[in-house]
């Protein structure tokens, strides 16, 4: 004997006011039973029409507004806009001024991946986790407090250097961090790594093939946990990067658990080189020249990437002669990453698309910009 | 050549299985170690942590302390960065040819505390002061005209370049 | 304590009608009880927030009272005060059954379990299984819920926690299996009297699985799918508010509050001072006169272990919930079982009754 049952797939709206959806993103999933079909994202929550800004605000007005384009790692976001100014304008930037600009690039990926760490884990479900991680994470925005005056909008990186000196027993403080920390980042993979239920829900979920990274322009610890070994500091070392000594950590299958594992281990590079570049920090000024704020630059273009914690963040500058830009480009890894999302997740459980949206490190203030 | 470990399946159950319950009990030690460790909460309205000196917080506008006159010229630099454009500045020329501030007014509530406007101040009338707790019920409180600003310094807070620090021997 | 109950005994005597008399004796233990539980709750629902925040390196709720104990009541008035919003289309009768046909076993089942020594509403003989029975009651009310809400994660909440109900109801039959064995009875009363040596000694791997079992029926992490907040946003009760809301808040720690009383009464001497028969006349006195001490104390272990649990472990996924159960569980209990039962026979050690 047999009984037709009359079966119909699901569509959940999840978001965009959902606990987990990191923001404002909304996923129109379709669902047989506990099995997703289709993932179709909805971007544009959080639209501020940064690019757009960027064409009535002179240059030095338009940069405590690109702190919003990436709130979680704020200088990732100023770093290519002020590279890219440099070039066209050719601006020179004391060798200081670099350094500096590392350590809080190295500091704020530090403050990134933890706060990715966290989240990721509070979407598997485990609370303790994000604790831990923010208690680290303040101390670095302490200490990013300490330096620029504010805990999450720095505004710091100035056109031709940096906007201030260091404090005085700054540079120990981040040292004293970077030894409390790896101690830190231990305790953490005692806690997650061999735990097996963590292990149960990540490995082999997610699975994103090398072609499929590459095919959808995938940036960051996505691509590299496909096994492919880039990273823009190695490729095309901006700033002073070409002067450390780092691994770029690569996973192998490309499933969650190895975008888990490069991340932790990319938080142990950025130490060793928050290390390095504290030992070669160089005395002299941080700002060769005071600009006047209504400074013009020559008429061109640039395009300039740097590797931020989510990929690479590339900003395209064309300038019109002015002192504001006819067009400015932030090209934002969270966007091309986001892509690959309905491709991963056709086929997985209900609970997974948490598990590996987690995994994307998506921020969606990047997303919509 | 990579030596090739061969598990059986009930090998790998029973192992899978210990090896599962070492890493929960490593797991739940050190959560249980954390039950009496010391808490990092900060008590906040009963103790409030030093402010460091760089804190952007409220914004200011000065007089000197001594004749109480206003340090601000009317230049309108500070109007013409403030990315929220919140800032309103109205002046006239007086009678004796020097220009007058009628009004300085300021949205708290659009103001983002990027400090713009004190970093390109030619005369050093801005400051952003430690005051952080902003919040009123009325949203017409937001606004804060010249007086509401106003803080009286004894020396105009000039933006300093960053210097070369003096390399110690 | 014991006091306490002759007291008592005395008082009723007095009332010559017997009708009445028994309404009375029917009417006051309940009341006790389930005042003593929901007593109980508030302070396990501050306790649950503070340990947890102790785990996690914080200081929890401190504001209100000593420690802020009194946060949950404030708690309780806020969500009170709430307006009761019922979903458009919602299907009005169910959505209002749900959360009493959730709240009331989890109070009912308090009648079966002993607190004290002597201190029981009603010693049922076959107090397990009407236990397991009523207590399984409350899946019904979260599937009602579920589906009353017209909400499709409120469904999935309710679908989830149905699947996750009927397939560890199983092993954790199996595993007091053991206990019953060596009680010879199926009564809460004989089963903690028979416990000189606490039943823990003696079924250790049933302990363990009883344990995880129980904390699939209460829904806590890393079981907690049903109200999973990072993909259900918070499961079956998305849609409810005000005094509903409360009414299933409330359950689930009651919930977790049986959780512990059972693991107590079942391997753990109930109300029983450890190694009372050892420590001669003291420990048989502290046993008899502070009986529902120990058994509060041991309650309130467990669910603090069961804190613990929540602030170590990340939640598991649907299939391997199922796969947890069948693959591990299952076998466990059936060995445990089969162990237990020869052990038993030949009367070995501490298994002889």
């Amino acid at each position: 004997m047999s009984i037709e049952f009359k079966t119909e797939e699901i569509t959940i709206n999840m978001g965009p006011h959902h606990p987990s959806t990191h923001g404002v993103l909304r996923l129109i999933v379709k669902i047989d039973g506990e099995v997703v079909t289709d993932v179709v994202p909805v971007i544009g929550y959080l639209h501020r029409s940064i690019e757009r800004l960027a064409q009535d605000r002179n240059y030095f007005m338009y940069f405590p507004v690109v702190d919003r384009v990436d709130y979680v790692s704020i200088i990732a976001a100023e770093l290519p806009l002020a590279i890219a100014v440099e070039k066209v304008g050719g601006i020179e930037v004391p060798e200081r001024a670099e350094y500096i600009r590392v350590i809080t690039a190295e500091l704020t990926r530090i403050m990134s991946h933890l706060f990715w760490l966290g989240t990721f884990m509070l979407d598997l479900g485990a609370t303790t986790v994000i604790m831990y991680a923010l208690r680290e994470r303040e101390r670095i925005v302490d200490l990013m407090e300490e330096l620029t005056g504010q805990r999450m909008m720095f505004n710091y990186i100035r056109y031709g250097g940096v906007n201030a000196d260091l404090p005085e027993g700054w540079l120990n403080k981040v040292k004293n961090f970077c030894d409390y920390f790896m101690k830190m980042i231990e305790e953490y993979e005692i806690l997650i790594n061999k735990n097996p239920i963590f292990l149960s829900r990540v490995k082999g979920i997610g699975i994103i093939s090398k072609e499929t990274a590459i095919a959808f322009g995938a940036a960051g610890p996505i691509l590299r946990g496909s096994g492919i070994k880039t990273d823009v500091r190695k490729d095309e070392p901006y700033s002073v990067y070409d002067r450390f000594d780092f691994d770029i950590p690569v996973g192998t299958t490309g499933d969650t658990f190895d975008r888990y594992i490069v991340r932790m281990e990319e938080m142990r590079q950025s130490v060793s080189i928050l290390r390095q570049a504290i030992d070669q920090i160089p005395p002299g000024p941080c700002l060769k020249k005071k600009l006047s704020f209504s400074f013009k630059i020559p008429a061109g273009e640039a395009y300039c990437q740097v590797e931020a914690p989510r990929g690479s963040m590339g900003v395209y500058l064309i300038s019109n002669g002015t002192n504001t830009a006819s067009r400015v480009k932030y090209r934002t890894p969270s966007f091309s990453n986001m892509q690959i999302l309905p491709e991963v997740l056709r086929g997985a459980y209900l609970s997974d698309i948490m598990a590996i949206f987690g995994s994307f490190d998506v921020i969606l203030p990047e997303v919509d910009r | 050549m990579q030596k090739v470990e061969r598990v059986s399946a009930t090998g790998k159950y029973f192992k899978d299985l210990f090896d599962g319950i070492v890493a929960i009990y490593k797991g739940m030690r050190l959560t249980f170690i954390y039950m009496f460790a010391p808490k990092v909460t900060e008590i906040y309205p009963d103790v409030k942590r030093p402010l460091p000196q760089r804190f952007r917080g409220r914004f200011a506008f000065l007089y000197d302390k001594e004749d109480g006159h206003m340090l601000c010229i009317g230049c309108y630099a500070c109007v013409k960065v403030c990315p929220p454009q919140t800032i309103v500045l109205e002046t006239h020329k007086g009678e004796d040819k020097k220009i007058k501030v009628d009004k300085y007014d300021i949205n708290i509530g659009e103001c983002i505390s990027c400090s713009n406007c004190v970093e390109v101040c030619p005369v050093g009338a801005l400051e952003m002061t430690h005051e952080f707790e902003t919040a009123t019920f009325e949203q017409s409180d937001l606004f804060y005209d010249m007086h509401k600003l106003a803080k009286y310094v004894e020396k105009p807070n000039m933006y300093i370049p960053p210097e070369p620090p003096k390399i110690k021997k | 304590m014991e006091v306490l109950v002759q007291l008592y005994t005395a008082i009723l005597s007095l009332i010559p009608f017997e009708p009445v008399r028994n309404a009375i004796n029917m009417l006051v233990p309940t009341l006790a009880i389930a005042s003593m539980v929901l007593g109980i709750v508030f302070i396990l629902i501050w306790w649950e927030r503070r340990l947890i925040a102790f785990v996690q390196a914080r200081l929890g709720p401190n504001r209100l009272g000593p420690g802020g104990i009194f946060q949950s009541f404030a708690d309780a008035l806020k969500v009170m005060l709430k307006e009761d919003i019922v979903t458009a289309d919602a299907d009005v009768i169910l959505f209002t059954i749900a959360p009493i046909l959730v709240f009331v076993p989890g109070l009912l089942v308090y009648s079966l379990v002993p607190v004290g020594n002597g201190m029981i509403v009603s010693n049922v003989n076959v107090a397990i299984f009407l236990f397991l029975a009523i207590s399984s009651i409350t899946t019904l009310g979260i599937l009602m819920a579920g589906w009353s809400s017209n909400n499709k994660y409120s469904l999935m909440g309710g679908i989830r926690a149905v699947a996750q109900a009927i397939s560890y109801e199983i092993p954790l039959l199996l595993s007091i299996v053991g206990v019953i064995m060596l009680a010879g009875s199926l009564s809460m009363v004989d089963i903690v009297q028979s416990q000189n040596v606490w039943n823990i000694v003696r079924q250790p791997l049933g302990f363990i699985i009883f344990f995880i079992c129980s904390l699939s029926e209460v829904n806590r992490i890393p079981f907690d799918l049903p109200e999973a907040e990072s993909e259900l946003v918070s499961g079956y009760n998305t849609e409810y508010s005000g005094f509903k809301f409360a009414m299933f808040f409330l359950a689930e720690y009651i919930n977790t509050f049986t959780l512990g009383a059972l693991c107590t009464t079942l391997f753990f001497g109930g109300w029983r001072f450890p190694f009372d028969n050892l420590l001669g006349d003291i420990g048989l006195q502290l046993t008899a006169q502070l009986g529902i001490v120990w058994f509060i104390l041991k309650t309130m272990f467990f669910f603090s272990v069961v804190v613990w649990i929540r602030g170590t472990l990340p939640r598991v996924r649907t299939d391997q919930l199922m796969a947890f159960a069948w693959k591990y569980l299952l076998p466990a209990a059936l060995l445990n079982i089969f162990v237990t039962s020869i052990f038993a026979a030949i009367g070995f050690g501490v298994f002889s009754r």
